[in-house]
C-alpha cells in the first residue's frame, strides 16, 4: 500500500527533481550554503519536498514553494556552530560557459561581488531580495512560500535593496582606492 | 501593486543581479549524484513501518535535537504533521546508510559498538512495532536529549556493512536526521530543520559535549552489551524488512565497487537480483551491474544491460552513470 502510493509518486518527483534541481542549488549557495555542503543540503531539500508534496497547493508555483524549503534548510545550516563567518559562495568558481575566457571572468566577477553583497544583508532581507531581485517571483508568491505577510516582505525587500546596492557601492569605492 | 516593487535597479545592479541569474550549472554528474541519493532515500522510506519510525524516532530525536539545541522545536512540530515526521525518520535513516556507503566512509570503528550498545535501550521500546504511527510520532518527541558524541559513535557503526550488530543502530542513531526534514514547518523557526550532517556530529562528538540531560536510556549498563546489540538488529530487521537486506546488498556491492573488487560488487549485484528480483532498489541495482561488467571488460552484457535500463528507466537520474560507464565500451 505504502510502496503502491510511492511508486506513484516517484515519477512524478522525478519530474520535480529534474525541473527544478538547478533552481534548488543555485537558491542554496545564494543562501549561504557553501560548496562543498550545496550536496548534502540539496539532498535535504528534495527529501523535505517529497514528503511535503502533499501539502503542496498545485495551483500555486513550485519554485518558491522549493525556495521556501531551501531558505529554512539553508537558515538552519547557517546557524550551525561548525558555520563560521567564512566567506560564502565566494569560491572559485569553474570559469566555463559560452563567450570568450575574459566575458567569462567578467560574468564571474559579478556573481562574486553579488554573493559578497548579499552577505551585508540580513537573513530576512536576503531571503526575499534573493527571491524578488534574482529568481523574480512576485512578492505575494514570495509571501505564499514563506508565510509570511507581504507587508513584512515589502518593507524588508525595501530595506534590503538599500542596503543591497549600499554594498555593491562600497566594493566598488573600495575596489578603486586600492 | 506596490510601486516599489516594479522600480527597477540601477543598470549596473540590474547587470551584477543578470549575471547572478545566468550563474553556471551544476554538471550533470552532481545532478546525479545527488538524485542517487534522494531516490535511495525515498525508496528506503517507502518501506519501512510504524515499528521501525518507533525505533529510529525513539532514539534519534533524543540525539540530532540535542547536537543543535532543537528539541523543544521538534516537540512542537509533531502536532502538525505526525506522519510524515514518522516517515522522515526512514527516510532519512536509508538515505545515510546508503550515502555512508556511497561516500566510501566505511569506518571499521570499535567505538561503534559501544555507540550501538548505548543507543540500544531506546530501542527497546519499540521491539514490538506498534502500527499507531502517531503514537510512533510522540514517542520521537518524548525522549530528553542524549549526548550526541553517542550519536556519532553509532553513525560509524552504520557505515560498516560488514558488521551487522552495527549496522543495527544505524537507523537509530540517523533517524534523528529526518526529525527536523520532516518536521519543518513554513511558519516556524528554522532551528526546526536538521538536515544530514554528518561531519557536524562528528565535530560535536570530539567536542564531547556533556549530555545535556540524562535520557532515561542511559541507565544501561555496558553488561547489557551483547543482548542489546542483537535486539536491536533484530527489531530493526523485523522492521526494516526486505529494504534492510536490500539495501545491504546494495551498500557492499557499492563499497566493492568503489574499492575496485569488481567480482565482489557483481556477485553482490546478482544476489540482489535473485533475492529481489522486484525490490525497491532494482533501478540503483541495475545501475551498478551495468557498472560493475563495464569495469570488468564485460562489455556485451554491459551494453546489453545499459540499453535495456534506459528502455526501463528513460529518464532516470542515473542514466548518465550508466552511459558514462559503457560509453567507451560498446561493442
Amino acid at each position: 500500500m505504502q510502496i503502491e502510493v510511492e511508486d506513484m509518486g516517484h515519477e512524478a518527483f522525478g519530474e520535480v527533481y529534474r525541473k527544478h534541481f538547478v533552481h534548488v542549488w543555485h537558491t542554496l549557495r545564494r543562501f549561504g550554503v557553501r560548496e562543498r555542503d550545496l550536496e548534502d543540503v540539496a539532498h535535504d531539500t528534495f527529501i523535505v519536498a517529497h514528503q511535503r508534496l502533499h501539502t503542496f497547493d498545485t495551483t500555486r508555483s513550485m519554485r518558491p514553494w522549493l525556495s521556501g524549503i531551501a531558505w529554512r534548510l539553508a537558515s538552519d545550516y547557517r546557524r550551525r556552530a561548525r558555520y563560521r563567518l567564512e566567506v560564502v559562495g565566494h569560491a572559485q568558481e569553474p570559469v566555463s560557459g559560452r563567450g570568450s575566457p575574459e566575458a567569462a571572468a567578467v560574468q564571474s566577477q559579478a556573481r562574486q561581488a553579488v554573493a559578497k553583497a548579499l552577505e551585508d544583508l540580513p537573513e530576512e532581507q536576503r531571503v526575499v531580495f534573493i527571491m524578488k531581485e534574482i529568481d523574480g517571483f512576485s512578492v505575494p508568491e514570495i509571501a505564499e512560500a514563506l508565510e509570511l505577510p507581504l507587508n513584512t516582505l515589502y518593507s524588508r525587500l525595501r530595506l534590503g535593496r538599500a542596503r543591497f546596492r549600499q554594498a555593491v557601492l562600497r566594493q566598488r569605492d573600495d575596489g578603486e582606492k586600492t | 501593486m506596490n510601486p516599489m516593487e516594479d522600480t527597477p535597479f540601477e543598470p549596473e545592479l540590474d547587470a551584477l543581479l543578470e549575471a547572478e541569474r545566468q550563474a553556471p550549472e551544476p554538471s550533470a554528474d552532481v545532478q546525479a549524484r545527488v538524485w542517487g541519493r534522494v531516490q535511495s532515500s525515498i525508496a528506503a522510506g517507502a518501506a519501512g513501518t510504524a515499528g521501525i519510525a518507533a525505533v529510529s524516532g525513539g532514539s534519534s530525536s533524543a540525539a540530532a535535537p540535542a547536537a543543535q539545541g532543537a528539541a523543544p522545536a521538534v516537540a512542537t512540530t509533531l502536532p502538525w504533521l505526525k506522519l510524515p515526521l514518522v516517515a522522515g525518520a526512514l527516510v532519512a535513516t536509508s538515505a545515510l546508510v546508503w550515502w555512508q556507503v556511497d561516500s566510501g566512509d566505511a569506518v571499521e570503528d570499535g567505538a561503534a559498538i559501544s555507540g550501538a550498545v548505548e543507543q540500544a535501550p531506546a530501542n527497546t521500546p519499540a521491539t514490538k512495532p506498534d502500527p499507531a504511527t502517531e503514537e510512533a510520532g510522540q514517542k520521537v518527541a518524548a525522549p530528553p536529549p542524549l549526548a550526541p558524541a553517542k550519536e556519532a559513535k553509532a553513525q560509524h557503526g552504520a557505515a560498516d556493512p560488514t558488521h551487522p550488530g552495527k549496522q543495527a543502530t544505524a537507523p537509530t542513531a540517523q533517524g534523528a536526521q529526518a526529525i527536523a526534514p520532516a518536521g519543518v514547518k513554513p511558519s516556524a523557526s528554522p532551528d526546526e530543520s536538521a538536515p544530514n550532517r554528518r561531519r557536524q556530529r562528528a565535530r560535536a562528538a570530539r567536542r564531547a559535549a556533556p549530555p545535556p540531560a540524562a535520557a532515561p536510556s542511559e541507565a544501561e549498563t555496558p553488561d547489557d552489551k551483547p543482548a542489546a546489540v542483537a535486539e536491536v538488529q533484530a527489531v530493526v530487521e523485523q522492521a526494516q524488512g526486505s529494504l534492510g537486506l536490500e539495501l545491504r546488498l546494495l551498500r557492499a556491492a557499492r563499497a566493492a565497487l568503489t574499492r575496485g573488487d569488481l567480482k565482489a560488487a557483481l556477485a553482490s549485484v546478482q544476489a540482489h537480483a535473485s533475492q529481489h528480483p522486484n525490490g525497491h532498489l532494482v533501478e540503483e541495482r541495475e545501475a551498478l551491474a551495468v557498472q560493475a561488467l563495464a569495469r570488468l571488460g564485460r562489455k556485451e552484457a554491459a551494453w546489453d544491460r545499459a540499453r535495456r535500463f534506459e528502455d526501463r528507466y528513460p529518464r532516470s537520474m542515473m542514466l548518465p552513470a550508466v552511459r558514462a560507464a559503457v560509453g567507451q565500451s560498446a561493442p
